[in-house]
């Protein structure tokens, strides 16, 4: 072989091995990342109509809207879960978010606000959801869950957007 | 001649080596936050959330109230005060990392000394779109303020999120104060801050 046919060889190789190189190292990167970006699965319910869910059947029993302050408000959503396969439900871990029109995530209050325990003291009673909320429940029994959240006033179309890892993929939404 | 090329080709082609080597940018330069410019005084936008610092005080000791007991902050250096307001765009967060970045590229944490001032930056949770005030300390050799930046993130360990670079431009105080009081306010605002 000539001098000359090897080093376009050679060339020709180098063009090859080095994006085979950089696709080998970010492989893992790359399917992690397909992986994050792909949406899961959304369950939307409207209209508090029951939805089978990570091992229980669920419903949304009522989403309160209560003053704060002038820009402020509290959202009371409670919600009920029926366990059908108590095993999946007490594997998961519970999130739940509120959605707005906007598209803003917020997150549950870990304090009760004091308007609830005024107002609605049963309702600032019950469980939020979470491992013990299931674990505390005798079998078969309906489980009565609460979660309150600070919304700015002018928050509108609010929905509710259960999350299950460990028990489910989808994630079940309430309108 | 053949042998004397080849040599410098070799020499240039190690100097060029070296070079790339050296300016390789490392790990933490390449994950490093994206810096958002902004000054005190306005409001500085990032995707994720927006800050404003509204006035600077610098004082020789702190004097905390709260409860009815007061508590001292004295200090080898100054401290360094920031009133500010903070807003979540897109969803609940807390902004967990305040830093001021000297003039001689120092960084210095914000101050972790104190448990019971309302209104301080780690503790204040963010709901989008309702602003909270927000109060930030930090304790510095006094040559560190000048020509000092901070640097406002919501993590110190996210990669490639974004930080807020806001200069002091000219709302750097002139004086130093030789106590400046905090204590909780009554409604409207989480703090007051009277400066002596």
């Amino acid at each position: 072989m000539s001098e000359k046919r090897t080093f376009w060889i050679c060339l020709l190789a180098l063009v090859v091995a080095l994006p085979l190189a950089f696709v080998v190292r970010a492989w893992e990167s790359l399917r992690e990342g397909h992986w994050l970006a792909t949406q899961k699965a959304e369950i939307v319910v409207e209209d508090g109509a029951g939805q089978a869910f990570a091992g229980g059947q669920w419903k949304l029993l009522d989403m309160r809207r209560l003053p704060r302050t002038n820009d402020a408000r509290v959202i009371l959503a409670e919600f009920e879960a029926s366990p059908t396969d108590p095993a999946v439900l007490s594997q998961g871990a519970c999130r739940v978010r509120l959605i707005d029109s906007e598209g803003r995530r917020f997150e549950p209050v870990t304090l009760t606000e004091p308007i609830v325990r005024e107002m609605y003291p049963e309702v600032a009673e019950r469980p939020r959801c979470g491992v013990l909320a299931f674990t505390d429940a005798k079998t078969g029994a309906t489980v009565r869950m609460a979660e309150s959240f600070i919304v700015p006033a002018e928050a509108r179309d609010l929905s509710l957007r259960i999350e299950f890892p460990g028990a489910s993929d989808e994630t079940l939404i309430f309108k | 001649m053949s042998a004397l090329r080849a040599l410098l080709l070799s020499v240039s082609a190690i100097a060029a080596l070296y070079a790339m080597r050296s300016s390789t940018p490392g790990y933490g330069d390449i994950t490093a936050p994206i810096a958002v410019r902004g000054a005190v005084g306005e409001r500085v936008e990032s995707r994720d959330f927006a800050f404003g610092a509204a006035n600077v005080h610098l004082a020789r000791q702190v004097r905390v109230e709260s409860f009815g007991r007061i508590k001292e902050y004295s200090t080898s250096g100054i401290w360094l005060i920031i009133e500010g307001a903070a807003v979540a765009k897109t969803e609940t967060m807390t902004l967990t990392s305040a830093e001021w970045l000297a003039g001689n590229g120092l960084r210095y944490e914000l101050s972790q000394r104190f448990s019971t001032v309302p209104g301080y930056l780690p503790t204040e949770r963010l709901e989008p779109g309702l602003p909270r005030p927000v109060l930030l300390a930090f304790e510095l050799p006094e040559a560190a303020v000048d020509k000092g930046t901070l640097l406002v993130a919501r993590s110190l360990v996210m990669p490639l999120a974004e930080e807020l670079w806001i200069t002091l431009g000219d709302k750097q105080p002139t004086d130093i104060k030789p106590s400046v009081t905090i204590a909780r306010g009554s409604s409207g605002t989480p703090w007051t801050l009277a400066a002596r």
